[in-house]
């Protein structure tokens, strides 16, 4: 939304050349991009400049002739002058390196960010060649723990702010701040607090000195040592950009890649130190079978015989439709797409689904337009009915963050406040079914909404949806509904959907999900996931679990249960999960890292997975396990590298025509491209990320840094980026889906709607594994209007029994919370009590009766 | 150069007085009818007209001129009006005194002013350490309430304000006024990055905000009350009206005095019996301080001066506060720099890098030599430093800090240096201080 | 259940509502828990940062920043010793040195009684007294080694209570009424004032280019 009035470039000389900058860009920006690179600290592109650490003074034309500014702070205007290498400029440059030197210890050999210290790299290049500081520096006790992951040097710190600015900008944490003043200031979080944010690591990337560190990464690694891949962040369908970094065959970090388009450069916690897991003693590195009670380590061979042995037996005795796959949205695509011809075309089955949330089903997904990112944050008004955005999707939480600050109106819809609560105009505290019901109907809570975004008008163009399952304890029919209505009544809205698993997106592009082959190609309905699940309870079924773990993922436990119990059960996944002791077979999975391929994030933005060090011990990647048995079953499948199963399937699926495996990863396209591409001719030029070492120290390989950006393609690079618009997707084919009243139904004799949400820290096999981030799994909890708790005579904080309407009883502890509606008692899943067993199976709304015992 | 006579008292009128700063004396000694005239047969227009004729300088340091700093305010929906009473510049000691003395001219001073600029809300910042000073300006509010000259529709004429008395606590940056505005916000008090310049363009809660001085604030009834023209009638050339001098160190009688504007000379000010009443001891200047710790210093020969702002600018110093602070010849101008110097560490609000690692490092080498431990290298590296600070040492100086506390560090330690360097090898030579 | 007594709270929403913003009530709100407790412990950081839409490491941030405010326990006086610049040219360096020795504490510290904890600080404004003191921020001056003494005796023996307030000290800083006109209210009689200058200035413009013509 350009100020007319603002002229689309203004002039100005650095070091006497002429330079094009963008009006209202900062000086150190705009010579940058003329490559004239300015030394900086406390600067970072994504955050607001302060100003601070004086490093990138230069000289600037003003009324009065020429003074020292900071060209991080500064805007461009017509007609300025900059020096950047006077005399005067080297000699304040020399000067503030010599006072930063004045307190900061000369512990560089045994400090993390040795090698890759932008206070080492500019001292070398701008500093002083010694010291004339002959003092004592200032002590303070060092390191101190802040948080779990992260430490603090306080007396390497050069105040620079850029951590207390993320925290208290980026994420909305002010958990730390400057405490004390002068050349006594420390980072500080209250005392004996902690720095509890979900985004905590990112300040360790950004620091700019060896003052931040974490503990997972502590003294593993020099940066001279270490390799990089490029890569995706697979802890949920945001589809982060990151750098996977590994030294001598092991992962040693992950840092966030400054893409554009998705992150930004920033990581939540739980994807950065994902890698912690990977080494862990519970990996399942070996194939197991079963002989009678015992499960024992066997040979690939003789696992894949095992696994012939059951798809024949099972084929034969009760026909290719007994045999099921669950899971698989943490796979490749290339994975995916083996493991659904393997199921689809090798054994003839339908069944199979990916999505064990019940989520947003594929039939909705496809038939309404898709927003990419980018849509979404210049959208005129963003509807959020999903769940926690920083739960299921930390890193969009700080993007919609940003783009509230930037004029983005937000409309939640939410029963009970989220995250998203404080950064949003408006919230209408609606159930999702209340709302989809009320789409279907008219009446006044159709009209709020639509008053609440009348600046998208009639057709709500211009606005976007984020649709996601804000209750675990709803079945999916509920969402499939409120999406579809919404898109019936604002033709013109786009949407996204917050199904969060990492590769869901791909799975269902894939033909992973039930009624749908691969290509998003409609085919017979069959049966899902719960169906499924029913099914295996009450006859034989031989059930691949693909990295899938249906008893923390389902509700219904007790279903869940006798399902795996009375089914054959084949779990592919690379951690032995609570499906585990369920299992015949057990085949290990190659983890992140270990694997080449794409992934698909929610936007349907295809990218590439960085492949880093070999998989562990016998484990192998997903989609030569799907070869495996193929070839078990005297079938190969064809191709079975991933490069040449993504030729297959760019040639095969139109959905992904134009795509090629090496472009994705390429300076032309450095954060892949949503599929399908638009059928016009897309010229956009080079797209190469912005150039600046010390935003992210540590970040050094040149593909994705590359050079600086072309004046032009800057500007135009957002209007450029392809658009999701897809060609099969006629709003004719939207589902219709019916609720039943009974969603909104309140219950009698004081008994409770349960909501059922999760956090970012869930209980998996995966996060059990990883030692540090283990321990920030909470409690499972539920939260009650405090007259809930005084009618049981219960205190906050105490123990309470949860009645289900089928005899299930689960004690957990309950919070009290004033911000609750009537009527509802928010569950929040966690280590311990069990909240997944009050669902039943086909329910339309789950109740519960709270009692003290 | 003589003063009118008699030198009309404008701020100081009350200081002495029984119960001077109650609303009884107050309204006895002619109060609250600049307001009333104001309010109720002035437009804001010739309120303003009035300030802008008087040429009063801004009592703070920087000595703005007053009337042109309400012209600056961006004209917005909200604007505020916030008054600095957060004096803090060692051995400057007049605003204490007005607001202890007379704060009922404060809050006259500064609700004319709030009617002049259309301030929604006024807000009088005084430093924490006051705190006779707060109870007294907060009690003057409360009568001033109870008198009818705050709030709804004041003395009958259909404007109303709100003036709220804010206790600081603790930090001499927040003397500067951006800094000021951060910690009215509860925040610490970091100065603001400029651009903007000023605060008449983004201030309190990013809403245009003019900030003036205590002092300044207690000119302005008088300036209602008799018309700018006599103010201007006042002093010499620019520096019109009166001010008050804050007279500290080895003079025979330390105070505040309320003089002509650029009538009288340091000397003068000096010597006089109803003034300084000479040197202490009858002993020599050796040097001073011609307004502030954050000025340069001066030396004998230029004691006959005129106390105009504009005179002492143009020999490389500044009125600054108003403080000046005489030094005899029996004093140790290395440990007085020193002293200086650590106040400036010990005051430097850490938020950019020269003036917090700039300050704790000039200190420790002004320590070390005055404790002995010198070498005569140091000399040049210390200049050196405070060069990285106010690069080429000028006056005004330049800066390489956000604010202006960077520039003043090297004022004293340069002044030193160069008017007393012999002083320095002294020390540095027989390891330790002469005049212990 | 909060720190601030009954009492004290009500004194605390009342600054709150002096402002457009709350976290303006931030250093008020603290000076007031000091009254109460004698130095900021972290339940009343933590009521403060609730009471100012904070957090408490913020309200522990802005806190440390002042001087006034202790996030340590501190003695019943706050004895500080100026050696600026006017009281060190006064003796004040020898006056701190006097102190210290008299207290067995050295600057910073707190007598083993909790009576007093001995600052050096920075010039206090009372220069023409100097070298000066402050106790509990009222000021004393000129004082030698001999008349600080008889002050920190006569402190000790409470001769000066209801004249030095205790640690906290603005408490009787208090103002009697709220805000009367509610900042909307002003803010639409400052439209019309602008409204009317603006008429004010046509008019006058005009009557000029009609002398001109």
């Amino acid at each position: 939304m350009s100020n007319p009035e603002t002229p689309a470039v203004v002039h100005i000389t650095v070091d006497g050349v002429e330079v094009e900058a963008m009006p209202g860009e900062p000086i150190i920006e705009a010579a940058g991009r003329a490559g004239t690179f300015i030394p900086r600290f406390c600067y970072h592109p994504r955050m607001r400049a302060v100003g601070m650490c004086r490093m990138c003074l230069v000289e600037v034309s003003g009324p009065r002739g020429f003074s020292l500014q900071p060209s991080c702070y500064l805007p461009v205007t017509e007609g300025m002058q900059v020096i950047t290498k006077s005399e005067k400029v080297k000699k304040a440059q020399v000067g503030v390196l010599e006072f930063l030197l004045v307190n900061h210890p000369l512990d560089c050999p045994v400090c993390d960010k040795g090698g890759e210290c932008p206070l080492q790299d500019q001292t070398l290049a701008y500093g002083p060649g010694e010291s004339r500081f002959v003092e004592e520096k200032r002590h303070w006790e060092k390191p101190i723990e802040i948080s779990k992951l992260v430490l603090l040097d306080r007396e390497r710190c050069i105040q620079c702010d850029r951590c207390v600015r993320f925290a208290r900008e980026v994420a909305g944490d002010p958990f730390i701040d400057f405490a004390g003043r002068g050349d006594n200031s420390e980072v500080s979080t209250f005392p004996d607090g902690e720095f509890t944010s979900y985004f905590s690591g990112n300040t360790v990337q950004i620091c700019p000195v060896g003052a931040l560190t974490a503990r997972p990464y502590r003294f593993k690694a020099r940066p001279w040592d270490l390799e990089e891949a490029e890569s995706t962040c697979t802890a949920c369908s945001f589809g982060c950009r990151m750098a996977v970094q590994f030294s001598r065959g092991e992962v040693t970090r992950f840092l966030g890649i400054d893409s554009d388009v998705v992150n930004n450069s920033w990581l939540c916690d739980l994807g950065r130190f994902a890698y912690e897991s990977l080494d862990s003693e519970k990996r399942l590195v070996e194939p197991k079978v079963r002989y009678r009670s015992e499960m024992a380590e066997v040979s690939w061979h003789d696992a894949m015989s095992r696994v012939g042995a059951h798809i024949r037996t099972f084929t034969a005795d009760h026909g290719a439709g007994s045999i099921a796959f669950l899971g698989g949205a943490g796979f490749t695509n290339e994975g995916i797409h083996s493991f659904v011809k393997l199921a689809k075309t090798t054994i003839g089955t339908s069944l199979f689904d990916a999505d064990l949330d019940g989520g947003v089903p594929a039939s909705v997904v496809f038939a309404t337009p898709r927003a990419t990112l980018a849509e979404a944050l210049a959208a005129k008004v963003l509807v959020v009915a999903s769940a926690d955005v920083r739960e299921e999707l930390p890193v969009l939480f700080l993007r919609l963050n940003d783009a509230v600050k930037k004029g983005l109106r937000i409309v939640e819809v939410s029963e009970v406040e989220t995250s998203i609560s404080a950064l949003a105009a408006e919230r209408l505290p609606l159930s999702a079914a209340r709302l989809a019901l009320a789409l279907q109907s008219g009446g006044p809570d159709a009209e709020r909404l639509g008053a609440a975004i009348a600046a998208a008008g009639e057709q709500g163009d211009g606005a976007v949806f984020l649709v996601g399952k804000s209750n675990i304890a709803d079945p999916a029919d509920v969402y499939a509904a409120l999406a579809a209505s919404a898109s019936r009544r604002w033709p013109g809205a786009k949407f996204l959907f917050g199904n969060s698993r990492a590769n869901i997106f791909g799975a269902m592009d894939l033909g992973a999900v039930p009624g749908w082959l691969p290509g998003r190609v409609a085919t017979a309905p069959s049966d899902d996931a719960r169906e499924i699940i029913a099914r295996a309870a009450d006859e034989p079924m031989l059930l691949f679990l693909l990295g899938a773990d249906p008893l923390s993922e389902m509700p219904d436990t007790a279903l869940v249960k006798s399902a795996l119990e009375n089914a054959t059960v084949v779990l592919i996944d690379s951690f032995e999960s609570g499906a585990a002791p369920y299992a015949d077979v057990l085949l290990p999975l190659a983890a992140y890292g270990e694997t080449a391929g794409t992934t698909t994030n929610f936007e349907g933005r295809v990218t590439r997975l960085g492949r880093a060090i070999v998989p562990k011990g016998q484990s192998k990647p997903d989609y030569l396990i799907a070869a495996e048995i193929g070839r078990e079953l005297g079938r190969p499948s064809g191709p079975t590298a991933p490069e040449e199963i993504f030729a297959e399937m760019a040639r095969e699926l139109p959905l992904y025509r134009g795509l090629a495996y090496a472009e994705l990863a390429s300076n032309r396209y450095p954060d892949g491209l949503v599929v399908p591409l638009e059928r016009k001719a897309i010229s956009i030029g080079a797209r190469p990320r912005r150039l600046d070492p010390i935003a992210t120290p540590g970040l050094v390989a040149p593909y994705h840094q590359g050079p600086a950006k072309p004046f032009a393609t800057e500007v135009g690079a957002a209007a450029a980026e392809p658009g999701a618009e897809t060609p099969a997707s006629p709003r004719s084919q939207l589902p219709e889906v019916s609720i039943d009243p009974a969603a909104v139904s309140v219950a009698a004799d004081g008994r409770l709607r349960l909501l059922l949400t999760r956090r970012l820290y869930r209980p998996t096999a995966q996060l059990a594994a990883a030692p540090i981030l283990s321990k920030l799994t909470a409690q499972a909890e539920i939260r009650v209007a405090p007259a809930t708790l005084e009618a049981i005579g219960k205190s906050d904080g105490s123990e309470v029994k949860l009645r289900g309407d089928h005899g299930e009883e689960v004690a957990v502890v309950a919070k009290s919370d004033k911000s609750l509606p009537d009527g509802v008692v928010l569950g929040r899943l966690g280590d311990g009590a069990n909240l997944l067993l009050l669902v039943k199976s086909g329910t339309w709304a789950t109740h519960v009766k709270v009692g003290s015992n | 150069m003589t003063q009118t006579d008699p030198v009309p008292k404008i701020v100081t009128s009350r200081v002495g007085l029984e119960e001077s700063w109650g609303i009884k004396t107050y309204l006895a000694t002619g109060g609250y009818t600049a307001l009333r005239k104001a309010l109720t047969s002035m437009t804001p227009e010739q309120v303003a007209d009035e300030v802008s004729k008087s040429n009063l300088l801004g009592r703070g340091g920087a000595g703005f001129e007053v009337g042109r700093k309400w012209s600056m305010l961006k004209p917005a929906p909200v604007r505020y009006l916030v008054i600095n009473g957060d004096e803090s510049e060692p051995a400057t000691f007049k605003d204490h005194m007005l607001i202890e003395n007379d704060p009922h001219q404060i809050v006259e001073g500064t609700l004319i002013s709030a009617y002049a600029v259309g301030a929604a809300r006024a807000f009088i910042f005084v430093r924490g350490e006051f705190a006779l000073g707060l109870e007294r300006l907060q009690a003057a509010v409360n009568e001033a309430y109870a008198h009818g000259a705050i709030g709804r529709n004041i003395f009958g004429s259909g404007f109303s304000v709100d003036l709220v008395v804010h206790p600081g606590a603790g930090a001499y940056i927040c003397g500067e006024e951006t800094a000021l505005l951060e910690s009215l916000e509860g925040k610490r008090g970091f100065p603001r990055i400029k651009p903007p310049y000023f605060p008449a363009v983004m201030g309190l809660y990013g809403e245009p905000t003019i900030v003036n001085n205590v002092e300044s604030m207690s000119n302005i009834p008088w300036i209602v009350n008799n018309g700018g023209a006599s103010f201007a009638a006042l002093g010499v050339g620019r520096s019109t009206g009166t001010r008050i001098f804050a007279l500290a160190g080895h003079v025979n009688r330390p105070g505040n005095y309320e003089v002509e504007m650029a009538k009288l000379s340091f000397r003068e000010l000096v010597e006089r019996p109803e003034y300084g009443g000479g040197m202490r001891l009858g002993r020599q200047v050796k040097a001073f301080i011609p307004g502030g710790v954050s000025a340069p210093w001066f030396g004998p020969d230029q004691l006959d001066m005129a106390l105009s702002q504009d005179d002492v600018a143009k020999a490389g110093s500044m009125l600054g506060s108003g403080s000046i602070v005489m030094m005899d010849d029996h004093t140790c101008m290395v440990r007085a720099a020193w002293r200086i110097t650590k106040f400036f560490w010990r005051e430097s609000c850490g938020q950019c890098t020269p003036c917090r690692e700039g300050s704790g490092w000039i200190e420790k080498m002004m320590q070390r030599i005055e404790l002995g431990s010198g070498r005569e290298a140091d000399l040049d590296l210390l200049l050196d430093a405070c060069d990285n600070i106010a690069p080429g040492l000028t006056w005004p100086p330049q800066q390489t800090t956000i604010c202006v506390l960077g520039p003043s560090i090297p004022s004293s330690v340069a002044s030193a240096i160069r008017m007393f360097r012999d002083e320095f090898l002294v020390h540095i030579k027989e390891g330790g201080c002469p005049y212990e | 259940m909060g720190a601030f007594s009954p009492d004290m709270r009500v004194r605390a929403e009342g600054l709150i509502a002096l402002y457009p913003e709350r976290r303006s009530a931030l250093i008020p709100l603290c000076h007031l828990a000091q009254q109460e407790a004698g130095y900021l412990t972290r339940p009343f950081m933590e009521e403060i940062a609730e009471l100012t839409g904070t957090t408490p490491a913020e309200v522990y941030g802005t806190a440390s920043f002042y001087d006034m405010l202790h996030t340590e326990p501190v003695g019943k006086y706050l004895v500080g010793v100026c050696t600026n610049i006017a009281c060190l040219l006064q003796g004040g360096g020898d006056l701190l040195e006097h102190a210290e020795r008299a207290l067995g504490v050295p600057a910073g510290g707190t007598t083993e009684d909790d009576m007093f904890t001995l600052e050096e600080v920075e010039c206090v404004a009372h220069c023409d007294k100097a070298p000066a003191v402050q106790v509990n921020y009222r000021f004393f001056g000129p004082l030698t080694g001999e008349s600080f003494d008889d002050l920190t005796a006569k402190l000790r023996a409470g001769e000066y209570d209801g004249v030095v307030p205790p640690h906290g000290t603005l408490i009787r800083v208090q103002r009697e009424n709220g805000i009367e006109v509610p900042l909307d209210e002003v803010l639409a009689e400052r439209r019309e004032m602008d409204k009317a200058k603006a008429a004010r200035k046509a008019a006058a413009d005009a009557a000029k280019a009609k002398e001109g013509n």
